[in-house]
Order: structure tokens, then sequence, then C-alpha cells
């Protein structure tokens, strides 16, 4: 085992599913040797004119098949590699895809790449957008991402991405009373400008009755940068370019969204107690291996874990396969005990995990019982 | 997975567990309304009378409902996660020695495991020896060989399909290549008139075998399969191997029937195959001389008998009183109960008990929740035995009541509205009548109520030993000049119906069209596949009835469709294409065959028509068609979103 503790970037990339060839035939290209692809959809507001010519649009809810493309890279060269990728797949455009850099702890990492890719100087760069969060809400009732993928999209602050995901945690303690239980969550996430996280969050969690019981849970995570999908309408329209058109290109005049700010620091209220110094783990491992590291990592501390199933494509000879991931969101009080735990499991363990990384999670709310 | 329980009081795990039923019920409560309100519909407002024994019915209903519910929970709960962890065990740590002979098993295990043949026997019941020979000899004489051919196709179609999951080719070529060699060689077999005959039975097997246990079964171990080997590139991969179960044993008929075909007769007049010069050929047929003379006798003309009585004295018409005759005994909830369980635990126990020693043994490996599974597996037999047995007493005998009175509308027959037995019938009442053309008849007035009418004497009526008159009630089925034409269209109309309505509530598709919506994340839902599905076997059904009621050959139903199937397989996505082929196989299941069968029995039954075959063929056939279509329109939607998402077009 590798213990090493180093810093690594970590690109997640929303495209469009039909470009699968695309960015498989790329990724090698940049040096990457491997990729963890999750299945989810966006969802768009899509308007239409009325049958038979009656005046006025309805409106509903399209969602189209994306790929949730997952890969680090050296801090050093992330930005060259974001840089093509985006300008390969044009995701400056709106409704071509989302992207963005994390920046991440990884105490275990099969190394993904670290080479530098070839410096290509012809391609245009994009603008980058800097000061962005990334929300990520865990919806229990399965349809309820439905309403909060609504609810993003009538804030119009960028294109919700729904994945599917399963809870673990409470429900394994109930015996076999769990199957009363749907494991299914959907997972909601959603690239918002960082000055107005809060401020989304706090209506996001209002909005979604977060603040009740078995709802499920929201954090927020810090972004380097990245760049959004603002094609939140599909329709016609009458001008010579769509309001999403405008956003984006003054986003990229800006370098950032800090002018579309839509909160301020008056309009946060009390009702809800935001929680700050938490963390997010994440381990990734073969399909159906993770049990006991997810055990260990519970009876440390971590309250509820919620897995994905994930794909690895490899681009060299390693093996690629099922995956699945499991994250943690944990108090930081606790972040090195959960940790120290894990890396001991791996120790033991027959299965490896193929990572293990943490990453700051800015503000994080969720539910609360007495007994917790 | 963790040791520390939290204790749930009792009345509030009550609630959890009665909110949890009420849910699913509900659901399959909603999946079920439309055949039955269709059904008694059709009777009511059609035939104008009340289904019989309506509680004994409504019972039998809520049986299927709750059976349904469980057999679907049992299925997501236990089968499915236990075959997709043995897939996913297979293929990281088994490789191909061990996935192709377990997939061959499987296959050939369910095969045996859910006797759907016998539904195939029974439609083949009235074939008659001399008119189609090879379909005879295998229907009745070597079902054993039938069953085994099938179960060998299913077999290799099932190690083809997990050995394309681990290697990770598409499905494209590999089921074009299949029904390319199908259709040639089934246009070839429809020019050989023995061959001809069997060429329904065929395209029938491989619709029936891939049953409510096996499709799911299959399904999951694909997924697990293609899951864990990291070479299926798309996000919705796993499926196509029910549609080779379906395919494959097509094949397999036609090469049985060609191998049985040098020893059989050609189909010939009745005189010719008992002629003595082609004796030692029918006595093929049959095994022995004797059971050659029986059915000679028992199905055979005055002048077959006469040429066997010639010959051995022994034989006489005695031996007509003797052929065993069916044996209606009133059956009670209670042994239909037993029959059913004992049905049930046929279909899924072996195949259960081989996945668990497969993972268990062979890989080493524990299912994940083992008390999960356990429920599952009992959710899934005790679902199965419940759903079989309303079936029995409730849907099916509705849909048989319907069904069987169908040839009626058809036919300009009257139908029977209710009888009076009249004690004390004096004939001494009776009136002679006159007709136009100076025939006389008798008859007798008769006082129904507050009104006399004049009523025909019938005297196979009368029992003059009783001195009991039964007088039978009768309307014309639809009072309309036109009623043939209008007979064919309610039948076509009701075909639809059934078709649409038992698909919807096939637990099959329902788990199929869940794991889609799963794999898809939302983006095709499950109640839209359904849908694409059900209108798919609807107009199936419209087609196979259609080819009974005028008696069109086999090949002329099978090859347009399939030639369709061609081009529109190729264009689409390779994850519809999956997905279209295999709801192909889905939906012969539980509800569909029950229902279907009734009905193309009662159709051909009346309408002396050697066989009722095709009707399932047709009925999996159409459904690949509409999701292959549906799938495109859904591509072309998401074309027209992405683009105009991205401002190049906006006329959407």
């Amino acid at each position: 085992m590798c213990d090493t503790s180093m810093i690594i970037h970590r690109i997640t990339c929303a495209i469009s599913h039909d470009r699968y060839h695309n960015i498989t035939k790329l990724l090698p290209e940049l040096g990457i040797q491997s990729v963890l692809i999750e299945n989810g959809r966006t969802v768009r507001r899509r308007r239409h004119a009325r049958l038979f010519g009656l005046p006025g649009y309805t409106e509903r809810l399209d969602n189209s098949p994306v790929d949730l493309y997952q890969f680090s890279v050296a801090p050093v060269i992330s930005e060259t590699v974001i840089r093509r990728l985006a300008d390969a797949l044009h995701l400056n455009r709106p409704g071509r895809g989302t992207v963005y850099v994390q920046e991440c702890k990884a105490l275990l990492n099969i190394a993904d790449a670290h080479i530098a890719p070839p410096d290509d100087t012809r391609h245009r760069l994009p603008g980058l957008l800097q000061n962005l969060s990334v929300i990520t809400c865990i919806m229990s009732m399965s349809g309820s991402g439905e309403e909060l993928a609504k609810l993003a999209l009538e804030l119009g602050t960028g294109v919700p991405v729904v994945s599917l995901g399963l809870g673990a945690g409470l429900r394994e303690r109930l015996g076999l009373l769990r199957i009363t239980v749907p494991a299914e969550k959907e997972v909601v996430r959603l690239l918002v400008p960082a000055l107005d996280a809060e401020g989304l969050m706090r209506m996001l969690i209002e909005k979604g009755h977060l603040n009740r019981p078995g709802k499920g849970f929201i954090y927020c995570n810090p972004v380097l940068c990245g760049l959004l999908d603002t094609a939140l309408l599909v329709g016609p329209q009458q001008h010579a370019a769509t309001m999403e058109q405008v956003v984006a290109a003054i986003d990229e005049l800006e370098k950032n969204t800090a002018w579309r700010r839509r909160f301020h620091e008056l309009d946060h209220d009390a009702k809800f107690q935001l929680q700050p110094h938490h963390d997010e783990i994440t381990i990734i491992c073969k399909e159906e291996a993770a049990g006991q590291y997810v055990e260990t990592a519970l009876q440390a501390g971590a309250t509820a874990a919620t897995n994905a199933h994930l794909q690895r494509v490899t681009f060299d000879k390693t093996a690629g396969g099922a995956r699945e991931r499991y994250t943690f969101i944990v108090h930081r009080s606790i972040t090195e005990q959960v940790l120290g735990a894990l890396r001991q499991t791996c120790d033991k363990a027959e299965v490896q995990l193929d990572c293990l990384e943490v990453q700051p999670v800015n503000f994080a709310f969720a539910y609360r019982t007495e007994s917790q | 997975m963790l040791k520390t329980r939290v204790r749930i009081p009792f009345s509030v795990a009550l609630r959890m567990i009665g909110d949890y039923a009420g849910d699913r019920l509900r659901t399959q409560l909603k999946a079920v309304a439309f055949i039955v309100i269709y059904l008694v519909a059709f009777q009511m407002l059609v035939f104008g009378s009340a289904p019989q024994q309506a509680l004994r019915m409504a019972g039998g209903i809520g049986l299927v409902v709750l059976g349904l519910t469980l057999f679907l929970e049992g299925l997501l709960l236990g089968l499915m996660p236990l075959a997709q962890r043995v897939g996913i065990q297979l293929s990281s740590r088994g490789g191909l020695k061990i996935i192709l002979p377990i997939g061959f098993l499987v296959g050939l295990g369910a095969t045996f495991a859910e006797p759907a043949v016998a539904a195939l026997r029974a439609v083949g019941s009235d074939v008659i020896a001399w008119e189609a020979p090879l379909l005879f000899l295998m229907l009745q004489q070597k079902p054993e060989w039938l069953i085994a051919a099938i179960a060998v196709g299913v077999g290799v179609a099932v190690s083809i399909g997990l050995l394309r999951f681990y290697l990770g080719f598409s499905i494209k070529p590999l089921i074009l290549t299949v029904i390319g060699v199908l259709l040639p060689l089934s246009f070839a077999a429809s020019r050989l008139p023995n061959l001809a005959s069997i060429l329904g039975l065929a395209w029938d097997a491989g619709a029936v075998t891939t049953g409510a246990v096996t499709v799911p079964l299959v399904l999951a171990l694909g997924i697990g399969i293609s899951r864990s080997s990291g070479k299926a590139e798309r996000a919705v991969s796993g499926f196509g191997t029910v549609a080779l179960a379906s395919a494959f044993p097509v094949l397999a008929v036609i090469v049985l029937g060609a191998l049985l075909l040098p020893r059989v007769p050609a189909p010939s007049g009745e005189r010719e195959f008992f002629a003595p010069e082609n004796r030692e050929q029918a006595i093929y047929l049959f095994g022995n001389e004797e059971a050659l003379k029986r059915y000679a006798f028992e199905h055979g003309s005055d002048d077959t008998r006469i040429l066997f009585s010639d010959k051995d004295e022994n034989v006489d018409q005695r031996n007509l009183a003797e052929a065993p005759a069916d044996n209606h005994v009133r059956t009670t909830f209670h042994t239909i109960l037993r029959s059913e369980l004992s049905y049930a635990a046929q279909a899924v126990l072996p195949l259960t008990a081989f996945l668990v020693i497969v993972l268990l043994l062979l890989l080493r490996e524990r299912p994940r929740y083992i008390d999960e599974v356990f429920l599952g597996i009992m959710f899934v037999l005790v679902g199965m035995c419940l759903f079989t047995t309303g079936n029995r007493i409730g849907l099916s005998q509705l849909g048989n009541e319907v069904g069987s009175r169908l040839p009626q509308v058809y036919r300009d027959v009257q139908v029977e509205k209710g009888q009076i037995a009249i004690d004390n019938f004096d004939s001494s009442m009776l009136h002679p009548a006159v007709g136009r053309d100076g025939n006389k008849i008798d008859v007798f007035h008769l006082l129904d109520g507050e009104t006399v009418q004049v009523v025909k004497f019938r005297p196979e009526w009368y029992d003059p030993d009783r001195l009991i008159y039964t007088h039978r009630v009768q309307t014309s089925a639809l009072r309309h000049p036109e009623l043939s034409r209008v007979g064919v269209l309610l039948i076509l109309l009701f075909a639809f119906g059934v078709g649409y309505g038992s698909t919807v509530a096939e637990p099959a598709l329902s788990a199929l069209a869940r794991t889609v919506e799963d794999l898809s994340v939302g983006t095709i839902t499950s109640a839209s596949i359904v849908r694409a599905v059900s209108i798919g076997v609807g107009v199936g059904l419209i087609a196979g009835v259609t080819r009974i009621l005028y008696d069109i050959p086999m090949i002329w139903m099978i090859l347009p469709p399939y030639l369709l199937l061609f081009p529109l397989t190729l264009v689409n996505d390779e994850d519809f294409a999956g997905i279209a082929w295999d709801s192909g196989g889905v939906v012969t299941g539980l509800v569909t065959v029950p229902l279907v069968l009734a009905m193309g029995l009662g159709l051909s039954g009346e309408l002396d028509i050697s066989d009722g075959f095709g009707i399932l063929a047709m009925a999996s056939v159409c459904p690949i068609i509409s999701v292959l279509i549906f799938g495109l329109v859904a591509r072309l939607r998401r074309r027209k979103v992405a683009l105009a998402a991205e401002g190049v077009n906006d006329n959407v």
C-alpha cells in the first residue's frame, strides 16, 4: 500500500452520453490513464408552443442522459487538462456540459495521471470561471430529486445533474425491517457561484423541506474553477441570442459569476443552522467489496454513507470494471479518527481501496434528531 | 453489516410495514385494474351479462393482486440481487471457463423448471395426425425431445449472451445474424409441407420459454457480468440475452423437425395415411400398432375403422367408449392451491438453489444481505403460488368466459341469456304451426310474467321421462345487420385490450422496466417502457388473431415484421436494441400466457383450425418493433433538445 498523503486535483465533467466516444478518445491523449464514469441525467426546462397553434407556451422538465466522468491529476497540470477538455468539447457554450476542478487530499490513490499533457498552444483558451461551489443534495424519497432539480432550475443558476445512489447507515441497523425503508437516493449536483452558495442552500433546504426528518441532506464543497452549463431553458425564443448565451458570454468576460449574485449577507436569516467544519471522505473500491470499510467508518463515528455505482474505464493495461464509491460526511473533529480506522482496515483487508480522499465541506445541513 | 441494532417500537414497525405493503399493493392494483375492468366491461356491454360467480372471481382477482405484489417484490429483493451478485463474482473470479457452462446450465434448468411447453401442447391438442404428422409427433408422441431441444437452445443462448457481456461485443450483429439465419431457414421450411406445420410451434416455443422467473434472473446475471467486466461501455448494458433465448429455441425446434423428417409420413388424406402400404411410417408416429389403432378409432372416420376392423376383430366400437374421457372433477380451492404451490416450487427453487450453490461453493461468496435474499425467494414462491391460484379462479376464468364467447360474436349465432325449466310440461299443449315453405313445427304458449309469448318447441330440450322442458332464452349476439364484420372488429378490439392489459400487469416486464429506469438514471422511465411494450403486444395479438381468423400461413406472419426489424435495429442505439429485443421475450409470462392462450384456443377451437399457434410469436415480435420505434423517437427528441440547448436549432 502506498501510504502517502498528497494534494491532487479532482476533475469532474458531466457531458451528454452521446459524446462518450469523443471523450474516451481525448482523455488518453491528455495522459489520463483511467476514468471513473457514473450515469446521470441533466434536467432542463423545455418550452413548447401549444398544440394546434394556440397562443402561449407549455413547459415541462426534460431529462437527458449524461455521463459523469471523474479523474484526478497532479495540481500543476489540472488547468491545462481542463482547458483542453473544455476546448475540445466546446464546454464554454451553454448546453454542452459542466466541468469543474476540486482540490482533494489523497491518502491512497492508484495514481491516475502524473504525465504532463503535450503542451499545445494552438487551442483557444476558454475563460474558466473562478469562485464556484458545488452543492450536493442527497434526497431520500425517489422522485424528490426531480422536485429539487426543478427548484434549482427556477433559481436559475446552472443545470442540475442528477445521479442515483444508495444510502447506508441507519437503514442497516434496522434488521429485516430495513426493506420497508427505500435505500435509493437521488443525488442532485449543482454548480453555483461561491458567493451565492449559502443563500441557495438555504433556499433549497426550505423549498425542498430538508429540515424535516427523512428527507435527505445537503452539503457544499469548494470548487477551484470550472464551466457551468447555463442552458436552463430549451425552446422557442425571439432574440438573436438566447438569454443563456448572453449570460455565458458575460460570465466569460468577467471570468466569474459575481456580477449575477443573487443573495447578500443580509438575506441570511438564522432559520437553518448550516453546519461548517465538515469533511467529505470518499472511498472507491471494487464493486461489492466495500462492506468492511463502510462498517469501519460507521463504527469510527461517521453517521451515514452514500453509495454510488461507477464504471472504471482504463486506457492502459490495468483492470477496469465495476467500482463503488462511498461518501461520508463527517465533522472535522473526527476526520482523522475515521481516516485512521480506514487505513488500518486497508492494511488488513483482502481487497484494497482504489482511492481514499478527503475534501473540505463548506457547509452541511441535515435534520437532526435528539439522539444525534 | 452492523451489529448494533436500532430497536424500533412494535407500533412503529407495524406502521412502517403497513406503509410499505400498502404502497406496493396500490401499484399492482393499478396494473391489474385495466385488464379486469376491460374484461368485465366487455362482458357486460357486448354480451350483456354479468360475470358468473362474481364473488369467487373477485376473490381470485384479489389473490392475483396480492400474488403479483409479492412476486415482484421478491424478484427485486431476493432473486435479482442474488443473480446479479453471482454475475459480478463470476466475471471477476470465474472467467470464461466457468461463465459458459453456468450460462448453459441456467438456460437448461430454466426450460425444465418452467413447464411452459405444457401450454404449447394445449394449443396443439387438436392436431390431427394425418394433417400434420411431424407436428403431431413432436407435440404428442415425443414431447420430451421437444423440451430437450428447446432447453438446449435456451442454454446455448444464455451462454452466448453471457459471453457477449464478458467480451463486450455489440448485440446488433449477433441478433441480426441469428435472425438472418432463422428467416431463410423458416422460409425454406415453409416450402416443405411437413416442416411448414411446425413453424408456428417453433416460433411460439421461442416466445414461451422465457418465463416469469427466467427473465429477471438472466437479466440480473447479465447486468452483473457486464458491470464487472469493465468492457461494456454503454450506460444501459446487460440486455439482449433474453432475446437470444427466444431466438435459439426456434432454431433448435426447426433442426429437431428436420432430423425427424425422413421417418415421418408426408401430410396426406386420412385414407392414404391409414393405407396398409404406409402403415410402417404411420406406426412410427405412434410407437406401436395398438396406439395407431386406438387413434384411428378415436379420430378416424367410419372408413378407417372398417379398415382396421377387417384385420382385427378384437378392436371394436367398445374401444371408443374406453377412450379416456376428461374427468371434470370439481376442483376445490384447497387442491388448486396445493398444485400451484408445487408448480411454483418447481419453477423457483431448483434455479435459485443452483445460483446459491454456485455462489457459495464455487465462488465462495455470500449474498450481501442473506436474510433479504431468503425473504425475497419466499416472496417469489408464495407470490407465484397465490397469483396462479388467483388466476385460475379469477382472472383467467373471466378471460375464458369472455374468450370462449367471442366466436359467437364473430359467427352469427344466438347467445344464451339464461334458461327456464318448466316442470310438468304436457306435450298435449303443443300447437302445430306452419312455415312459409310448408314445413310443420310445434309451438306452445309461454306465460312469462304478464306477457304471453309463442315459443317454438324443440324436442331435444324436452325430457319426457321427468316431464321437464328446459327453455333456453336466446337473443342475437348483436342486433346488427352486418354482424360478422362488427364481430371481427370486436374480436380484434378484444385482442388488443387483452394484450395491452395483461402486459401492463406482467411482473417480469415490470422488473425489466425498473432495471432500465435505474440503469438509465430515470431518463427512460419504466412507465414509458411498459407502455411501449404493451401497445406492441396489443398490436401483436391483433396480428395473431387475424392469422387464426383468416388462416394465414405462418411464414407470412413472421417475415414482414422481422424484415422490418433489421433496419430498425441497425439504426437504433445499442441500449435500445438490447432492451427492445429483450422485451419481446419478457411479455410471455405469468399473466399474458394464460389469458392469450385462452383466447387463441377458444377461437381456433370454434373455427375448426387445427392449431392456434402464432399468437404468442406475434405477441413477442410486435413489442420489439414498438420499443425500437420508441427508442428512435426518444433519440430524435434527445438530439433536438441537445441541439436546441446549444442554441443551434430553435424550432423545438
